[in-house]
């Protein structure tokens, strides 16, 4: 089993109740879990994920999560 | 459907039916079709030949939510072509419940006087000597000018940026709370307004003589299915009016393209503490608004009110590319001295972006520190005071470039970029580059694409093509006057299905499933005709020369579209 740290940005944290904005989730997924995975365990639809950096760089769905990683998740949204 | 025509120089005003040259088109489409058809495109952006357009979008007025979007174009003193600057507030909505199309205002006033437009609510329009209003910052010139024609009017007007004519002057735009936050920044047009004389323009929000809808009932039905995507939407239903614009900085600096220390780095070690997140967290704290109407008809509520600590306003709307170009762009990672900033360039009336930009170049160049905000405060009001600085600074990034003789300056057509750097998103590159308005992200901003996976940011392909797609949709959008925010809509089969029956409800014409397009289209040609005749060439649609070879952190990667993939952008089938 591997452990990762994710962020929740834009209106993500609301559908978390429990959800810590200064600690993040800690969850728990299965050996070479992805982050498709990720997302699908946290019920995060294509349409609500925009980008996902991990460890401070841009991950793509098929991308293999490490033990400990730290992730953020980002919305999908137009400019600004 | 009238024309408003006010001569500055004979102080007449003149009332016209819409000639059909301009049949079917309202916000930038009108402006930018009347500029290349009237005026001369080598003529002095400052002299009396240029003609400043007001034009509210071709749907403000009417019952479809977010329309309340005004096009204020001229030909720029900034960038030396054509220009459409788009601001929100009471105004388009309030002028398309009078019928009015658009006021052109022509000519120059005497020398030495200065003069508003006054348009009451049978849309009896008047200009009235306003050298009484001389130097007046918008705040108070707006407060001032409510109290004497009545709350029930809304205000367009410049500060002492746009008397000073410098080239980064905007236009204030009431809001809904009659406060002067809106603005149509870019493109130094509260510059044009100055050089006419015309300190403001007052219209009242009472009118009831909106254009007949040909068909009123397809039109309300299209509405109400544009109204209900709008809202189902987790951008414009959720995150919007949660977070407003700024909910896009922590996913912009994920990409590494938040050009940061006057585009040095693409990601700003403070991000976390100026993003949307931690604007919302501060404002829930002090009791500030984070969902906020700033125009006329929304119902998005992007924009937000900004409180000091004791719950005092200081400014609204703070937005995200304000955020960045007076916090990341100059190092500055506190929200009240960003908040202070925004406020005062409202009030002075200049463009957020260009100054904040201007400023940057002068850090970079040694002139201040990176992260003084005090020292940009001071920056700021050296452009009110008139001082040699100040005029050098409110005249923008390049103006101060050439001060310092620093080369870094990230502006196209003398216009700076906005916060996405085109290094870590190609295709906002192109935009900057291509783009008939100078470097104007709101001209064809990709960043949906990019968050979505759809296109890939660091590689050169594909994005020529999706810029120009996303130019002719703007284009479209800003002629409409359907807020940019909400035009994600027409992005989808469906939406721009609703939105050509709605066209053709509007107008009483069918209108061919391609009409969006068409419509956008035109509107590029039109400019583009007129940048060719002003002088413009392919060399000016190339970014700075620094983009290209100084690689941008963390990505470390360069501009890399080609030359002539920039020059097919404006090639239409
Ligand atoms: S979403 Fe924001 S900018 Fe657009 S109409 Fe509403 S308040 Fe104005």
């Amino acid at each position: 089993m591997i452990t990762v740290t994710v962020k929740l940005y834009g209106t993500l944290p609301q559908r978390m109740p429990a959800y810590d904005p200064q600690r993040g989730l800690v969850v728990t997924l299965g050996p070479g879990a992805t982050v498709a995975d990720l997302t699908r365990q946290l019920n995060l639809t294509a349409e609500d994920t925009g980008v996902v950096a991990l460890d401070g760089r841009v991950a793509q769905p098929e991308d293999r999560l490490p033990n400990d990683a730290h992730i953020r998740i980002f919305q999908v949204a137009l400019g600004g | 459907m009238k024309l408003i025509r006010v001569n500055m120089t004979d102080q007449t005003v003149q009332v016209e039916d819409v000639p059909q040259q301009y049949a079917g088109l309202g916000g930038r489409g009108l402006t930018s079709v009347m500029i290349d058809a009237e005026v001369p495109p080598q003529c002095d952006p400052l002299g009396p030949e240029n003609k400043l357009i007001l034009a509210p979008g071709l749907l403000s007025g009417t019952p479809l939510v977010n329309t309340g979007r005004i096009s204020i174009g001229a030909k720029s003193p900034l960038t030396g072509g054509i220009k459409e600057s788009n601001s929100g507030g009471k105004i388009a909505t309030s002028l398309g419940k009078l019928g009015i199309t658009a006021i052109v205002v022509e000519g120059r006033s005497p020398a030495g006087t200065l003069g508003m437009l006054v348009i009451d609510p049978s849309g009896n329009a008047v200009l009235k000597d306003a050298s009484a209003l001389k130097g007046m910052r918008t705040y108070a010139l707006s407060a001032k000018l409510l109290q004497d024609f009545g709350p029930k009017n809304t205000v367009a007007c410049i500060g002492p940026a746009g008397e000073l004519q410098l080239a980064s002057a905007s236009i204030q735009t009431t809001d809904v709370d009659d406060r002067p936050c809106r603005a149509a920044a870019r493109g130094g047009l509260g510059a044009v307004m100055g050089a006419k004389g015309l300190k403001a323009v007052v219209v009242s929000t009472e009118g009831k003589n909106a254009d007949a809808i040909a068909d009123p009932e397809a039109f309300k039905e299209a509405a109400k299915a544009i109204a209900q995507s709008i809202q189902k939407n987790p951008f414009t239903g959720q995150m919007l009016p949660a977070l407003g614009t700024a909910g896009i900085l922590g996913g912009v600096n994920a990409l590494g393209a938040f050009p940061s220390y006057n585009a040095t780095k693409g990601v700003f070690d403070g991000w976390e503490k100026i993003s949307g997140e931690a604007l919302a967290k501060r404002m829930q704290e002090r009791g500030g608004k984070t969902k906020h109407m700033g125009c006329s008809q929304c119902i998005i509520h992007c924009s937000n009110e900004y409180v000091d600590e004791k719950g005092a306003y200081v400014t609204s709307s703070l937005e995200y590319e304000t955020i960045w170009s007076m916090g990341g762009m100059i190092g500055v990672d506190d929200l009240d001295t960003i908040a202070q900033l925004d406020f005062l360039c409202d009030d002075i009336g200049l463009d957020t972006i260009n100054t904040g930009v201007a400023m940057a170049v002068a850090m970079d160049a040694g002139h201040k520190p990176f992260g003084d905000g005090a020292a940009a405060i001071a920056m700021v009001e050296e452009v009110a005071l008139g001082t040699d600085f100040g005029k050098i600074l409110g005249n923008g990034p390049v103006a101060v470039g050439k001060h310092f003789n620093h080369h870094r300056v990230p502006a196209v057509k003398g216009q700076s970029i906005a916060a996405y750097d085109p290094r870590a998103m190609q295709g906002l590159g192109v935009t900057y580059a291509t783009s008939t308005m100078g470097a104007d992200h709101t001209a064809g901003n990709l960043l949906g694409l990019y968050l979505a996976g759809a296109l890939k940011p660091l590689e050169p392909e594909g994005q020529a093509d999706a810029s120009r797609v996303a130019q002719i949709t703007m284009a479209a959008l800003d002629c409409i006057g359907l807020c940019i925010l909400a035009g994600g809509v027409v992005a989808s089969a469906k939406g721009r299905e609703a939105m050509t029956r709605m066209l053709s409800a509007k107008l009483g014409q069918e209108m061919a499933p391609d009409a969006i397009s068409a419509m956008g289209v035109r509107i590029l040609q039109a400019e583009k005709g007129f940048n060719t005749k002003a002088g413009l060439t392919a060399k000016d649609d190339r970014l700075p020369r620094f983009f290209y070879e100084e690689p941008l952190p963390p990505h470390n990667t360069v501009f890399t579209v080609t030359d002539a993939d920039l020059d097919k952008v404006y090639t239409f089938r």
